[in-house]
């Protein structure tokens, strides 16, 4: 791994459980639509099996629900909808996140200035 | 349907190393995670599938000691949500050291947990109700004594026979241990 992929992966860390929420709070999606919708958004998930673990501890922690369902001439579909509890923690990072944002752009702001 | 998932060499040799890298994982975590991997697979991949698609749809799905190392350590969010399990343990067992009160504690956290089902929780309610604080009750009360006075002596108190006593003892320290141990494994398992 390169250096300049570091601070990425980092950065990801602990921020990508709350993006999936964020893609759950739009509406009940089955695993593959989740994944190929978080797909969209380049540079959120290192790889898309990834998810599938990370779903499965938010499930536990009761932060989303699932059930797999047969949707008429189709395969059977796990269906994800994000939990209550889930919606706060949601609401919870996304004030954490806008403070932190802010705070880390100040701090840049220092350097940038001098340059 | 499904048939690139079933014969497709490529798919067949990825799910046996995704089999593979994931033994160290609970049985149950395990069914869970390859169950959603081949319906991944199953959904991206058309009955058709060359090669090449193959290769395609297992590179963006990245490779399985990866996958099984995501599985392996708990997230932020996780985490966040072990505590309550734990001080449930804790409250239900030496927590009950703090008269009525402790193991109440203790047994609020363990109907509150999402991670334990109703079995569990009766279990952890039922044996012991008060969990140790029996125990902790009868290593406290005097036992019954045998004063003698000039070769006269007298019993006070309540004095069990001794195997009756044991087997009491051993009862109250090893049901809520058990039903500890139980609890525990329920949590690692992620019941």
């Amino acid at each position: 791994m390169g250096r300049a992929a570091l601070p990425a992966t980092e950065l990801r860390r602990g921020v990508v459980e709350y993006c999936v929420l964020s893609v759950l709070a739009t509406g009940e999606q089955y695993g593959y639509e989740l994944v190929r919708r978080l797909a969209d958004f380049d540079g959120i998930v290192t790889s898309e099996g990834t998810v599938y673990p990370l779903l499965a501890r938010l499930n536990e922690s009761g932060l989303v629900t699932s059930n797999w369902r047969q949707v008429e001439g189709a395969r059977p579909r796990k269906y994800y909808a994000i939990a209550p509890e889930g919606r706060r923690a949601l609401d919870d990072f996304r004030g954490d996140w806008a403070r932190f944002r802010d705070l880390v752009d100040h701090v840049l702001a220092l350097s940038d200035k001098g340059q | 349907m499904g048939s690139t998932l079933h014969a497709n060499a490529l798919v067949l040799q990825f799910r046996r190393d995704l089999r593979h890298a994931t033994k160290a994982l609970p049985r149950q975590q395990r069914r869970a995670l390859l169950d959603d991997i081949d319906a991944h697979l199953d959904e991206a991949l058309p009955p058709d599938a060359t090669d090449s698609d193959v290769r395609a749809v297992l590179d963006s799905l990245g490779d399985a000691e990866a996958i099984a190392a995501a599985a392996t350590p708990a997230g932020a969010l996780a985490d966040r949500r072990i505590a309550p399990e734990v001080w449930a343990l804790v409250m239900l067992t030496i927590g009950s050291l703090l008269p009525v009160l402790g193991w109440a504690i203790g047994l609020a956290l363990l109907w509150r947990s999402r991670r334990w089902s109703t079995r569990d929780k009766l279990l952890g309610t039922l044996v012991w109700p008060g969990g140790m604080q029996p125990l902790w009750i009868m290593l406290a009360i005097p036992s019954g004594s045998t004063d003698c006075v000039n070769s006269v002596c007298t019993d006070s108190g309540f004095v069990p026979p001794p195997a009756v006593g044991v087997a009491i003892l051993v009862i109250l320290v090893a049901a809520p241990a058990a039903v500890l141990v139980h609890l525990a494994r329920g949590l690692r398992h992620g019941a």
